[in-house]
């Protein structure tokens, strides 16, 4: 074997080696000084930078599992009494349908600004968004493009009416007579959808990968349904 | 493709709570090492926990999904806003009041060594102050790929470079010498 580089060394310390290649750098290393002494001032240098990042660490926040679960609900019901009031508001007037589609549509932006998260303070995050309407036959939900982060949670229900909402930055949502085009270019919002299982013929499709259809009662989607019957499809497990 | 951890019959409460408890601290860490602002910090790990949480799964690799949804989330923030560069300067107020006050030499020593360790970790490149920062945090060359969105077989060279740039940032500050 010839000498390790630094690389090599990293890869080793940081039990990056799969075992066949572990054990022929250890069988070097009892044979070869010069490694061996770079192997240790290595982790020599490993031990200082530890250390020294350890210096500008601050104390853990006392936060627990339960706060972060109560905050989480929290924002469900928010955003769900949110998403009643559109509902009623639409049912009132039906004045967004779209020009030329017997659909009845809406477009909700729910904006829904936690507490701890003014500018001032934080991340403008939990901005929500979405889209509800009877689906046609066929109907298709299109997300422009995939993203480098973020998920798609489709569930089927009973209602009748199919809806994607944005968990995240909400992006904008063109509304066609056959379908949704999400446009999500540089988003890494996370999306619900709800599929009614009424519903006969749903594709999802993320860029021009085909992620979900169900024909009737036939399914065919890019991962397996959870224990929930969930289907969660991560952007960064697509194609690009 | 399947991108879901297998969690069996445990109730997600369960599964979560657990998942809390084994990476908050280090995500915490992470983020905080990375921004040198602690209550950012928290805010966003805490934010990518309640991503996780109405997520309602896991995903296979939790702990990189949750470093990229923060990063993410604190590449929006800072974008979005002066904040760090305040605190930062806050922080530098805070430093001066410390290296002025009558603390033993020790404790000194130690604030010096501190400032020149964010100094010389501010002065890298993004992408190597972050791979450092998580290699020494403890994540995989894999996850470290995942997150910053590199070619696995690449991280440990680039890992070598961040090491040359931190010591050669660090030479610059006499103080930051181990």
């Amino acid at each position: 074997m010839r000498h390790l580089d630094d690389e090599l060394i990293d890869l080793y310390l940081g039990g990056e080696l799969g075992e066949a290649d572990a054990r022929a750098v250890a069988e070097h290393l009892a044979e070869c000084d010069a490694c061996g002494r770079r192997v240790e001032a290595a982790k020599d240098e490993d031990r200082d930078i530890g250390e020294l990042l350890g210096l500008l660490d601050h104390p853990i926040p006392q936060v627990g599992a339960a706060d972060v679960m109560r905050r989480a609900a929290r924002r469900w019901r928010v955003s769900h009494a949110v998403a009643a009031g559109v509902a009623l508001l639409v049912v009132a007037g039906a004045a967004t349908a779209v020009p030329g589609s017997s659909v009845r549509t809406w477009v909700a932006r729910l904006l829904e600004r936690p507490q701890e998260t003014t500018a001032e303070q934080g991340p403008a995050v939990g901005v929500a968004g979405g889209v509800s309407m009877i689906p046609t036959d066929p109907f298709e939900l299109v997300f422009e493009t995939s993203q480098a982060s973020g998920t798609v949670l489709v569930t089927l229900v009973e209602e009748a009416e199919f809806a994607v909402r944005a968990i995240g930055r909400a992006p904008a949502y063109s509304v066609a007579p056959q379908g949704v085009r999400v446009e999500n270019a540089g988003s890494t919002a996370d999306y619900e959808i709800r599929v009614p299982r009424s519903a006969n013929n749903i594709r999802i499709r993320v860029g021009d990968s085909i992620v979900f259809t169900k024909q009737a009662a036939s399914i065919v989607a890019a991962v397996h349904p959870d224990a929930g019957g969930r289907y969660v499809i991560e952007f960064a497990a697509l194609p690009r | 493709m399947s991108q879901v951890a297998q969690t069996g019959s445990r109730p997600f409460d369960d599964v979560f709570r657990e998942e809390f408890e084994r990476r908050f601290p280090p995500l915490f860490r992470y983020l905080d090492r990375l921004s040198g602002d602690p209550d950012l910090a928290a805010d966003i790990a805490q934010e990518a926990f309640i991503r996780l949480y109405r997520r309602g799964a896991l995903p296979l690799n939790s702990g990189s999904w949750l470093a990229v949804v923060a990063r993410n989330l604190f590449h929006n923030a800072r974008s979005k806003s002066n904040r760090r560069r305040r605190l930062l300067a806050r922080e530098e107020a805070k430093q001066l009041v410390l290296d002025a006050s009558p603390s033993p030499e020790a404790d000194l020593a130690t604030a010096r060594k501190r400032k020149a360790v964010r100094s010389a970790l501010d002065s890298l490149a993004p992408r190597e102050r972050e791979l450092l920062v998580l290699r020494y945090e403890g994540y995989t060359y894999r996850e470290i790929a995942e997150i910053l969105d590199l070619k696995p077989t690449s991280v440990g060279a680039l890992l070598v470079r961040a090491k040359d740039a931190l010591r050669r940032a660090l030479g610059d500050c006499g103080d930051a010498t181990p």
